[in-house]
């Protein structure tokens, strides 16, 4: 009974610690999430409220067909569909090699559209149909256009093909072709390399996306207006091989706000720099990061200016195998940051929260 | 094995082309010869996406051979994309015979390397 009573509070007392522990962490990790210094990878389903939760990639025409009914059923529009696609998947005549000697294909196969619905929340019976686009500019840490790391990635994939045996089945050659590769594993210590020495590059990315109401889901443009848009701009600058400056600029408006509470604008402009020590010395990483934010309202009174900041410093403890998080930051004054107040805070957590 | 059939009907050199042509995807390819017995004489050498075409040689010393494609497509990211490998036999510059390999010549790429294979036999007369 003594023991049962014991483990009981032992049990109670972890449980406790615990949730203490998740929360001081969430309120560090809440300083450098609160702000997105990047293009969203999908700009339509940041319009979108009540989006699908699961996007569906759509890979090929193929997959088009077969997913179109979830968008349109012909005379309506359905809710909850969530699409990405890159604007080639119809191109024909796009090899690697035609990838890497021309710019435009680059920039056609790194564009995503994203197109996704939702039940209007407002209006029973209304859709919100929302359309994005992204477009990544620049992006030399683009593994397929580093003619280096393809060719030492060959090489070694080539020691690894073996010569089929013609008495057992192709599924069997190919089985035992799979197992030479995976037991070598020649080629993800060249793309851990890869990634290592190119997670900071060069970047430069534009979003777009606006967002429709639909009467009754009706496609036809008298039952279509606009209700939203988005603009995005993002880039990312290598500081030697220690960090990278990521900055970011948003523009999001809402064309029918109404004259009380909704917003109908917001612009946000921002930065963030972070450092990690190189691989022998990896044991602590620095985050920095300032934005300005400003809404608007159709009442002008309403309107707000306020900054954003934030630095975290992560240390690892490697006998506890965890980091140790100490962060100060928040916003400084405005309606909305009940829980964001400038103050410091720390944390101790098993995953390392400032990710390269 | 599978091994497809390709009639062969002018006396000019023979290649094969492997090639991803509509995906921007990583791949290699070897090619191997065997003899009537179907055992392995040699690799007739490497294919991928820079140099995608191997000469395989004049069809009279090419009779009652097999012939084996073994490759590897290779993802160079993350982010989920579709693959389709053709295999084509050209003569004198024309496409002749083009296909897919069944197993492992197209499909979705994500984070592994996927293994493709295909067999064929020159039908000389």
């Amino acid at each position: 009974m003594k023991k049962n009573t014991l483990l009981l509070l032992i049990l109670i007392n972890a449980s406790l610690i615990f949730s203490k522990t998740s929360a001081q962490e969430s309120s560090v990790s809440r300083i450098i999430n609160e702000i997105s210094y990047g293009v969203p990878t999908s700009p339509a389903f940041e319009l979108l409220s009540g989006k699908s939760s699961e996007v569906v990639n759509l890979l090929t025409p193929q997959d088009f067909a077969s997913n179109i009914n979830n968008l349109y059923d012909g005379k309506k529009l359905r809710t909850g569909a969530a699409f990405d696609f890159r604007l080639t998947v119809f191109s024909k005549n796009l090899s690697l090699r035609k990838y890497q000697e021309n710019y435009g294909s680059r920039l056609l196969h790194r564009s995503t559209i994203s197109l996704g619905t939702s039940p209007d929340s407002e209006i029973k019976g209304d859709v919100l149909l929302s359309g994005g686009l992204r477009i990544s500019l620049i992006d030399k840490s683009d593994a397929r256009n580093n003619s280096k790391f393809l060719n030492d990635l060959n090489q070694a994939a080539l020691s690894m093909i073996v010569a089929p045996v013609l008495g057992l089945s192709d599924e069997e050659n190919i089985g035992i072709q799979e197992d030479i590769a995976e037991r070598r594993n020649l080629l993800q210590p060249i793309r851990d390399r890869f990634y290592k020495d190119n997670w900071n590059q060069w970047k430069l990315d534009v979003g777009s996306a606006i967002m429709l109401r639909s009467k009754s889901g009706a496609l036809k443009s008298d039952s279509l207006s606009s209700d939203k848009f988005g603009l995005w701009i993002a880039g990312g600058i290598p500081l030697y091989q220690l960090g990278q400056l990521t900055a970011s600029g948003k523009i999001a408006r809402t064309i029918n706000a109404d004259l009380g509470g909704q917003e109908s604008g917001r612009e946000t402009i921002g930065a963030r720099v972070r450092f990690f020590l190189p691989e022998k010395y990896k044991y602590l990483a620095i985050s920095a990061e300032g934005a300005l934010i400003k809404t608007h309202y159709k009442a002008k009174d309403l309107n707000e200016t306020w900054t954003h900041f934030g630095v975290l410093v992560e240390y690892h403890v490697k006998k506890l195998k965890g980091w140790i998080g100490l962060a100060y930051g928040g916003d400084t004054d405005h309606r909305e940051n009940k829980n964001n107040k400038i103050s410091f805070n720390y944390a101790f957590y098993t995953n390392q929260l400032i990710k390269k | 094995m599978d091994f497809t059939n390709i009639p062969i009907t002018k006396d000019t050199a023979i290649s094969i082309v492997v090639s991803i042509p509509n995906q921007p995807q990583n791949f290699v390819a070897k090619l191997f010869q065997y003899d009537l017995n179907k055992v392995l004489e040699k690799e007739l050498g490497v294919m991928h996406f820079r140099s995608t075409e191997l000469l395989i040689g004049m069809p009279s010393t090419l009779k009652q051979k097999f012939f084996a494609v073994s490759g590897l497509v290779i993802p160079t990211s993350n982010n989920p994309s579709f693959y389709q490998v053709v295999v084509e036999i050209v003569q004198d510059g024309l496409t002749i015979f083009k296909e897919t390999p069944i197993h492992g010549g197209s499909g979705t790429l994500s984070e592994k390397d996927i293994s493709f294979i295909y067999g064929f036999i020159l039908n000389i007369p």
